[in-house]
């Protein structure tokens, strides 16, 4: 592809998030829309979050991105006047990003269950991400890390919506958990449209 | 300390000539041929850096 | 015991000296005159017609004039204004797809819009050695059109020709971090450098002397990394950087091949991805690309190995699930590894230009990952026999 080609197609992707452009979702128009303003997170701190973030930034979503969101974080901002309405929590760990944060995976997991609780004590609609593929669960884990799988566990089943990267629900996982739990699951197949996911989600 | 990293530099290769000139003595000296060979291949290295080759 | 006997002892031993002295003397010489051609291998470059001007490193930090690590500085500039970056290749010559992808650039890139800047041998006194006790090729060769090339192969760390002793523990400047001693050698291990320091982080201080002096608005280190360590097929960024390499990450794992991003550690001190961004304004981003040549598991050491990737080893390691990246019998050829970081590059320069259009970045000449391994990286590589008078430098 040439070098004018693959910039347009960086910005038509780009743009299509910002545009009513049609973007190939996967399974079905968003089943389930969430209210603003949104707290970004992550259980497990890896990159994931950042991806969501590129696109509530260039979306003009108004968010607030928190790496170590708690309960109170909730409380507080409720307290405040303007309470979350949404909290998206983006799933998948980073034994490199835990240990730059000073954290565990036990850590993480007993601050998001904190957190998932106290969303649901405020009527908060829970939407829970895997955006970086397989290489954000067992391929890119050492022998015997299970964190992104724990993280997983942490949140999913406990969501309202499920936003995830086709090529991580290989082997079903996030299907299984979508069926089993009556939680509905937005697949989406090229990184570049999670920003119409979002868009979707948002109902802008 | 770039004048400090020089002297312990210096040092260090006058170390080295110390310990080849060591090792060419005993060489000189020894009878046993076992001990001939293990002081030629302890050597080389210390020649090599000597010499800046490695 | 007749003196006659004694005599003839005497002379045997003599004789015995002598012959077991000629043999170590041999072997002196022939692997001195081996080390020798090693360090003063002329790697010739020549200049794509992008490339302005020349430069040597001293000429923004004298500390480093007349030393080894004085290195080339390739200045491209656009034929419009723009943003400038500086793409950075020798850090470990012991990755040779870093260099080599910087060396592309250096033969073919013309700038259309902004700067670049090109380093093909940021550690050159890590380019004149090679692993201790690791048997490692002295060099590798490229095939081209042309014929080949050849290319010096390196160490990750300086040379201790170079820069000798190693203290006890490495304290790292500013930070105070402990780090280990070897890596007072390792140039990603010295940033941001000091005026006074060992060569290595003088070579480190100078580079920053040019990213601040320069105006950088981009930093790229490039690298390469065995499968064993779980930092690798990622671009590592600095806080600054995320957002940017969020956007490379996501363009290149949609239309040309998965790479991750990795946020740098803030308390983890010495490496460019966090220092060039603490001590600069500008972003840094380091780029890693699979080499199973660096593998502990590694098979044989072999020329053949460094440059097709391809170990039995590696895979079985792989298969036991030792690996934080995937491998099969096609290994991981440097045609491969090098246009990963071609199109990485690329890709930054045109993702930064859809965030910054006031300040944009491209880049016309250099291939990307399919070309490359579609023709070769030695494609792109020109024959200094036909180059235009002035136009060929050595590294």
């Amino acid at each position: 592809m040439k070098r004018y080609s693959r910039l347009n197609l960086g910005t038509v992707a780009l743009a299509g998030t910002l545009l009513a452009s049609a973007g190939a979702l996967r399974a079905q128009e968003s089943p389930l829309t969430a209210e603003l303003p949104a707290l970004l997170t992550s259980c497990g701190q890896s990159p994931g979050p950042e991806r969501v973030r590129f696109f509530l930034r260039r979306l003009e979503l108004e968010h607030e991105f928190l790496e170590q969101a708690t309960a109170q974080d909730l409380i507080d901002r409720r307290d405040a006047g303007d309470p979350f309405k949404s909290i998206i929590i983006v799933t998948g760990a980073s034994l490199k990003g835990m240990g730059a944060a000073g954290v565990s995976i036990r850590d993480e997991l007993a601050r998001t269950e904190a957190l998932i609780a106290e969303a649901k004590r405020q009527g908060i609609t829970i939407i829970g991400a895997h955006v970086e593929g397989m290489a954000r669960r067992a391929q890119g884990a050492a022998p015997g890390d299970n964190s992104d799988e724990l993280s997983i566990d942490a949140v999913c089943p406990y969501s309202d919506l499920l936003v995830v990267r086709q090529d991580g629900n290989e082997d079903r996982r996030f299907s299984i958990i979508s069926e089993n739990s009556d939680i509905p699951l937005i697949l989406f197949e090229k990184n570049m449209e999670l920003g119409d996911v979002l868009r979707r989600v948002f109902n802008r | 300390m770039a004048i400090l990293q020089t002297i312990i530099t210096v040092i260090y290769y006058i170390l080295i000539a110390y310990v080849a000139a060591i090792l060419i003595w005993n060489l000189s000296k020894t009878r046993k041929w076992e001990q001939e060979v293990l002081y030629i291949i302890v050597l080389i290295p210390f020649l090599l850096r000597l010499f800046r080759l490695k | 015991m007749r003196a006659g006997s004694g005599n003839r002892g005497g002379r045997a031993l003599l004789v015995r000296k002598l012959v077991l002295g000629g043999l170590g003397l041999l072997l002196l010489v022939t692997s001195g005159a081996s080390f020798y051609r090693h360090r003063h291998l002329q790697e010739a470059v020549v200049l794509s017609p992008g490339v302005a001007e020349v430069k040597k490193l001293s000429e923004y930090f004298d500390g480093i004039r007349g030393t080894i690590n004085d290195c080339n500085l390739y200045f491209f500039e656009g034929e419009e204004p723009g943003a400038t970056v500086l793409v950075m290749g020798g850090t470990h010559p012991e990755e040779p797809a870093a260099r080599l992808a910087a060396w592309l650039f250096a033969e073919n890139a013309v700038m259309e819009h902004g700067r670049l800047i090109v380093v093909l041998s940021s550690n050159r006194s890590g380019t004149t050695v090679t692993r201790l006790g690791g048997a490692y090729p002295a060099n590798f060769t490229i095939p081209t059109d042309w014929g080949q090339q050849t290319f010096r192969m390196g160490d990750r760390w300086s040379n201790p020709l170079d820069q000798w002793p190693d203290p006890e523990v490495y304290i790292h400047y500013p930070s105070g971090q402990y780090l280990a001693y070897v890596d007072i050698r390792n140039l990603n291990r010295t940033w941001p450098g000091r005026p006074d320091g060992t060569l290595t982080e003088r070579t480190t201080y100078a580079f920053m002397e040019l990213i601040r002096q320069e105006d950088v608005d981009i930093f790229i280190d490039l690298h390469e990394a065995e499968l064993q360590y779980p930092v690798i097929s990622t671009i590592v960024a600095h806080d600054r950087g995320e957002e940017l390499a969020t956007f490379v990450s996501m363009m290149l794992s949609d239309e040309e091949f998965n790479i991750g991003m990795e946020y740098s550690p803030q308390n983890l001190h010495g490496l460019s991805h966090r220092e060039v961004g603490d001590y600069s304004d500008a972003i840094s981003l380091l780029f890693e690309a699979p080499e199973p040549f660096l593998d502990a598991t590694r098979g044989k050491t072999t020329r053949e190995q460094l440059l097709t990737g391809v170990d039995e080893f590696v895979m079985k390691a792989g298969e036991h699930g030792l690996l934080f990246e995937r491998i099969d019998e096609g290994g991981w050829p440097i045609d491969v590894r090098v246009g990963r970081h071609t199109s990485t590059v690329l890709q930054t320069m045109e993702s930064w230009t859809i965030l910054n259009p006031d300040r944009p970045l491209s880049c016309r000449g250099v291939p990307r990952y399919a070309e490359v391994i579609e023709r070769g990286l030695g494609h792109w590589l020109h024959d200094p026999s036909k180059a235009a008078p002035g136009r060929v430098v050595t590294e």
